[in-house]
C-alpha cells in the first residue's frame, strides 16, 4: 500500500489531533505496561498500533476507550480531555477482538443498541441500521440472532454497531484475529474502504505486521510498553529506525558487525561472522562501532560465482536450501560458518543446485545500518 | 428428505456395526437409561401421592372417614370463606416479599463475587454452602432470641435510650417470618444467580459501555436479561419453598405473619379433613404457579 493518501498532514501543528496521548504510563503491580507513550492519530487517518503480544498496545487502546485508567498521561479526543470520563461518555467506540454481540438480542436490535439509548426513533433506527448493514455488506439480516452467523459476519455486525452512532474515532482490538487467513485478508480491505467511506479515524491494533502494512496511512510500532518507531509503512518498512523494528517489520537479514571505515557518507562495515566487508550508507555510524547490518530478502541477487553485476556488495556462499512458495522461492545461501542469508527470487529464475557456490550482491543503498543495542535481536 | 438420501447407505453401516459386534441398540437408549432413575424416582414418590391427593380434593369426610364423593365443595369453601381467602393473600405477600428482597440480597452477593471478588470466589461460595449446614430450627429461635422483646435488637435499643418499651412488632408478626425466610433462603438464590452470572461476559458489558449506557443502563439491558434464567430459577425456588412453609409463620409469625402452610398442616392434623387440606394445598400451588408465570411472561417482555 501507498502512503499517498494525501491525508496524512503530519507537520500540520495548528491542526487538532483525532486523538492525542502524552506521556502516558501505566503498570500493572510489578509489570510495566506503557512507559511514557506519546502518539497523535490526525482526523481520517488510518493508524496502527502495531506489536507483539505484551508490548502495551491492547493496554494503550483500553485507556484511550476509558476501561482503564493510566497512571500518568493524558488522553485528548478532537481537542478534549477524556482521561476523566467513562468509556459512555467519549466519543469513540471500541471493536472488540470477539466481537462480544449481545446474544439476547437479535442483529437489528445490537446494531440499533446506541440508537434505543438515545431513544432514538424507531422509524429512523431502522433506516440508521439498513444503512449500517448495506455498509458492511450484510443487507437484511435484521431478524436474524448472533448465533446464526458465522465468525466474519458477527465481525461485520460489531463494526456497523460500533459505527452507527456515528463515532468521529474507532478503536479496533485485533477485531481480525479470529478470522481464517483468506477472510481476514478480505476484511483488511474491507476495513480499509469503510474508513475511507465514512472518513472515520481508526486507530487499529494488531500483531500482525502484514495487516499493518496493508492498511495504514500510520503504523506506531510498540515494543515493552515504548513507541520503537513510527511513520508511514513505507517509513518503517523502508528506513527502520532499530533492530527491532527492522526485524518485526517485514523479513530482514540482520549481520552483526564492526564499522572498519566510514567517510560520513558511506561506510564500510566487517561482518562478526565469516569477515565480509560490506559497503552501506553510512547513516551517522562512527568508525570502530558494533552494529547490525540489515538487508530485505527481495533486495539480495544470487548468480552463479563470478557473473557480473554492477552491485557493489558480493558475497561468496553456498545454497543450502531452497523454499517453494507458489509466487516466489526462498533461497537459503551459507556465507559464513554460522551466517545464512535470506533470499528471495522469482520462480522463473534460472534453479541452481543445492551445494552449489554461489555470490549474493546487493546495492549499497538498499543496505541499511542499525546500531547494535547489545539486545540478542540478531539474525 | 435427509432419511430417504441416506436409504440405500443404511444397510452397509449395520452390517459395518454388526462385524464390529457391538449389539444394535437404537441411539435414544442410552438417553433413556440416564433419564430412567430419575423419571421413576419423581414418578412413584412424587407424581403418585400428588395423584392421590388431587383424588382427596374431591372427596368428603363422613364420621372419620374418607367416602369418594366427587364434589367440588372443598374447592367452593376454600375460595368463599374469608378466612382461607385471607390467609392466601397474607401467604402470596409474605413469601413473594421474602422472595424478593431474598433475590436482591443473593443477587448483590452473587454479582460481588463474579465481578469484583474473583479472587476469593471459591471461599465465599464455599461459605454460602455452610451456611445452608445450620439447622433450620436452630435458626429459628435464634432469631426469636434476636427479635423478641428479651431479644438483643430490644434490649439495645432501651439502654441506648431510644425507645422506652420493647418494639413488639419485631417478633410475632409479618417483618419476623419475612425476616427469617430471607435469612434461610439467601444462599439458595445465590447459586443459581452465581452461575447465571458466570456467563455473562466481561467484554459484553464493556461494549455496553462503550456504546454509551451508563452503569445501570448496562445492568438493565445486558448484565440482567443475561443472567435472568439464573435470577429467575432463583425468584422460583425461594417463592415456593417461601410459600409452603409453616414452621416459620408458626413460630415466629404470630397472627399477622401467619401463612396457609401452618393452616393446611392443621386441617390434615387436629381437624381431621383431608379433602379440604388438600384442596387448599392444590389452589396454594396453582396461585403460586400463576403468579411465577405472570413474572415470567411480564419479565420477558420488560428485559430485553
Amino acid at each position: 500500500m501507498g502512503t499517498g493518501t494525501g491525508r496524512v498532514t503530519r507537520d500540520d501543528p495548528a491542526g487538532e489531533a483525532a486523538i492525542a496521548v502524552e506521556g502516558v504510563c501505566k503498570r500493572f503491580g510489578t509489570t510495566t505496561a506503557l512507559d511514557g507513550v506519546s502518539l497523535r492519530v490526525e482526523p481520517g487517518t488510518f493508524v496502527s498500533l502495531l506489536g507483539p503480544s505484551g508490548c502495551g498496545k491492547t493496554t494503550l487502546l483500553r485507556i484511550i476507550g476509558g476501561f482503564e485508567h493510566a497512571d500518568a498521561g493524558s488522553i485528548s479526543i478532537h481537542g478534549v480531555r477524556v482521561d476523566r470520563l467513562p468509556p459512555n461518555r467519549r466519543p469513540v467506540n471500541t471493536v472488540f477482538q470477539r466481537y462480544a454481540l449481545f446474544p439476547h438480542k437479535s442483529i437489528f436490535e445490537n446494531i440499533a443498541f446506541p440508537l434505543a439509548l438515545q431513544r432514538v426513533p424507531r422509524a429512523e433506527q431502522r433506516a440508521r441500521v439498513a444503512e449500517m448493514l448495506d455498509l458492511v455488506r450484510l443487507p437484511g439480516i435484521e431478524a436474524r440472532s448472533p448465533a446464526q452467523l458465522s465468525g466474519g459476519q458477527a465481525q461485520r455486525v460489531a463494526l456497523a454497531r460500533a459505527l452507527i452512532g456515528r463515532p468521529r474515532v474507532l478503536l479496533l482490538d485485533e477485531p481480525l484475529a479470529a478470522l481464517d487467513l483468506k477472510l481476514r485478508k478480505a476484511m483488511q480491505l474491507e476495513l480499509r474502504r469503510i474508513q475511507e467511506e465514512l472518513g472515520t479515524s481508526f486507530l487499529y491494533v494488531t500483531h500482525d505486521q502484514e495487516e499493518a502494512l496493508t492498511m495504514s496511512d500510520w503504523i506506531v510500532l510498540m515494543s515493552e510498553g515504548r513507541i520503537a518507531q513510527q511513520g508511514t509503512p513505507a517509513e518503517v518498512y523502508e528506513r527502520p529506525a532499530n533492530v527491532f523494528a527492522s526485524g518485526f517489520i517485514g523479513e530482514a537479514n540482520l549481520l552483526p558487525g564492526i564499522v572498519a571505515a566510514t567517510d560520513g557518507t558511506t561506510a564500510r562495515v566487517r561482518l562478526a561472522d565469516g569477515g565480509a566487508e560490506v559497503t552501506a550508507p553510512a547513516n551517522g555510524v562512527r568508525s570502530d562501532q558494533p552494529v547490525v547490518v540489515s538487508v530485505r530478502p527481495e533486495r539480495l541477487r544470487i548468480g552463479r560465482a563470478g557473473s557480473a553485476n554492477g552491485a557493489e556488495n558480493r558475497i561468496p556462499g553456498r545454497l543450502t536450501r531452497r523454499v517453494f512458495l507458489g509466487n516466489i522461492r526462498r533461497e537459503f545461501v551459507a556465507i559464513g560458518p554460522d551466517l545464512v542469508l535470506v533470499a528471495q527470487r522469482g520462480v522463473d529464475a534460472e534453479p541452481i543446485p543445492n551445494g552449489e557456490p554461489v555470490e549474493v550482491s546487493w546495492q549499497a543503498a538498499n543496505t541499511i545500518l542499525l546500531p547494535d543495542e547489545g539486545a540478542s535481536h540478531g539474525g | 428428505m435427509a432419511a430417504e438420501r441416506l436409504g440405500p447407505a443404511l444397510p452397509v453401516q449395520e452390517s459395518a456395526e454388526v462385524t464390529v459386534g457391538r449389539p444394535a441398540t437404537p441411539a435414544w437408549a442410552p438417553t433413556a437409561a440416564q433419564l430412567a432413575p430419575a423419571l421413576l424416582f419423581l414418578l412413584v414418590f412424587l407424581v403418585g401421592p400428588v395423584a392421590v391427593f388431587f383424588a382427596y380434593s374431591f372427596w368428603t369426610v363422613k364420621a372419620y372417614d374418607l367416602v369418594p364423593a366427587w364434589t367440588l365443595e372443598n374447592y367452593q369453601k376454600a375460595l368463599t370463606e374469608p378466612i382461607y381467602l385471607q390467609l392466601f393473600a397474607q401467604t402470596l405477600v409474605t413469601a413473594g416479599l421474602a422472595a424478593i428482597v431474598t433475590v436482591v440480597i443473593a443477587y448483590a452477593f452473587a454479582h460481588a463475587i463474579r465481578f469484583h471478588l474473583r479472587r476469593y470466589q471459591e471461599a465465599l461460595l464455599l461459605l454460602v454452602i455452610v451456611a445452608l449446614f445450620s439447622g433450620y430450627l436452630v435458626r429459628i429461635y435464634a432469631w426469636r432470641t434476636i427479635l423478641g422483646d428479651e431479644g438483643i435488637i430490644n434490649q439495645a435499643l432501651i439502654s441506648l435510650g431510644l425507645i422506652r418499651e420493647p418494639l413488639s412488632f419485631l417478633l410475632f408478626s409479618r417483618i419476623a417470618t419475612t425476616i427469617v425466610l430471607v435469612n434461610f433462603l439467601i444462599p439458595l438464590a445465590i447459586l443459581p444467580i452465581y452461575a447465571a452470572l458466570q456467563n455473562v461476559r466481561d467484554e459484553e458489558i464493556e461494549v455496553a459501555r462503550d456504546l454509551g449506557a451508563t452503569p445501570f443502563g448496562a445492568f438493565w439491558r445486558v448484565t440482567l436479561p443475561l443472567a435472568w434464567t439464573g435470577v429467575f430459577a432463583a425468584l422460583g425456588l425461594t417463592f415456593i419453598i417461601a410459600a409452603g412453609d409453616y414452621v416459620t409463620p408458626q413460630l415466629v409469625g404470630g397472627t399477622s405473619g401467619s401463612m396457609i402452610g401452618r393452616t393446611i398442616a392443621s386441617t390434615f392434623g387436629t381437624a381431621f379433613n383431608w379433602p379440604l387440606g388438600a384442596a387448599l394445598s392444590f389452589l396454594t400451588l396453582v396461585f403460586v404457579l400463576v403468579l411465577l408465570g405472570l413474572v415470567k411472561v411480564g419479565s420477558e417482555r420488560v428485559l430485553r
